[in-house]
């Protein structure tokens, strides 16, 4: 005959077994004199539980001392885990924000590297200058300067210029005359 | 419960001997265990609120309480055969 556990005899007689099980043990123990022998001495430990706590001083505030047990395990289980050798962990690294990180190193170095070579490629200031067409009016004559290159009417004139004008759209017209004949000489340079 | 007040010396003895054979067998339980068993026994506390009590499930309640009442039962039985 296969006798009742002992815990679930411990539980029995207080009813903290299912409904189930508290068939099936009472069928064993209306069978077995060893198993009903023990479960009434759980039964009377359970008596002398309560008889002795009778005996403790009226007034006995059964909840506050519940309470004080309660907060003592609580402060216990605190205090196991705080002297508790603890593993070191070293910090895992999720994929996904690596990855995003990566992703906009890449994209920076990138924009960088294009911004670097199209101020490369970009000209300069002096180049634009160069490139601009210009036209200076002097007493020599009129020159023309664009892209780097130059042209010009050396002695347009036989005189002073009396008149210079230049327009932003790179024409240059100086009038000369001549102090003996009166002879007045218009040059003008246009640039393309 | 009622007890006779005409308890003679040698009950009276007895009844003290049995108390402080009871409080050493409370002392063999762990602090959750005695506590389990206290609310139940003594309270007449349902598990479940002795779980609430406890912060722990029902199932880990009747565990305290059985594993306390085995203890019990066998501390008072060791200190019988002495």
């Amino acid at each position: 005959m296969k006798h009742v556990a002992e815990t679930e005899l411990a539980l029995y007689t207080s009813g903290d077994v299912s409904l189930w099980r508290r068939a099936a043990v009472r069928l064993h123990l209306s069978a077995c004199d060893s198993c009903r022998a023990r479960a009434e001495e759980y039964r009377a430990d359970q008596q002398a539980l309560r008889s002795v706590a009778e005996d403790l001083p009226e007034g006995l505030d059964w909840d506050a001392l519940s309470s004080e047990m309660t907060a003592n395990i609580r402060v216990g289980l605190a205090a196991g885990e705080c002297v508790a050798p603890r593993s070191l962990k070293t910090p895992r690294l999720s994929w996904l924000p690596v990855a995003v990180a990566a992703g906009v190193v890449v994209l920076l170095a990138a924009g960088l590297s294009l911004n670097l070579q199209r101020r490369a490629q970009a000209p300069g200031l002096a180049a634009v200058e160069d490139r601009s067409p210009m036209v200076q009016v002097s007493e020599s004559g009129i020159e023309l300067r664009a892209n780097g290159n130059s042209m010009g009417v050396s002695g347009a004139g036989p005189g002073r210029p009396v008149a210079v004008s230049a327009s932003m759209q790179g024409t240059a017209r100086a009038r000369y005359v001549d102090d003996e004949t009166s002879q007045v000489t218009i040059t003008s340079v246009y640039s393309q | 419960m009622l007890r006779s007040t005409a308890e003679n010396p040698e009950q009276a003895v007895l009844r003290s001997e049995q108390r402080r054979t009871l409080e050493a067998s409370l002392d063999v339980l762990t602090e959750r265990e005695r506590t389990a068993l206290l609310l139940r026994d003594v309270e007449d506390m349902p598990a479940e609120e002795v779980a609430a009590q406890l912060n722990c499930s029902k199932a880990t309640v009747r565990s305290h309480i059985a594993n306390a009442r085995v203890k019990v039962r066998r501390h008072l039985e060791r200190k019988r055969t002495l």
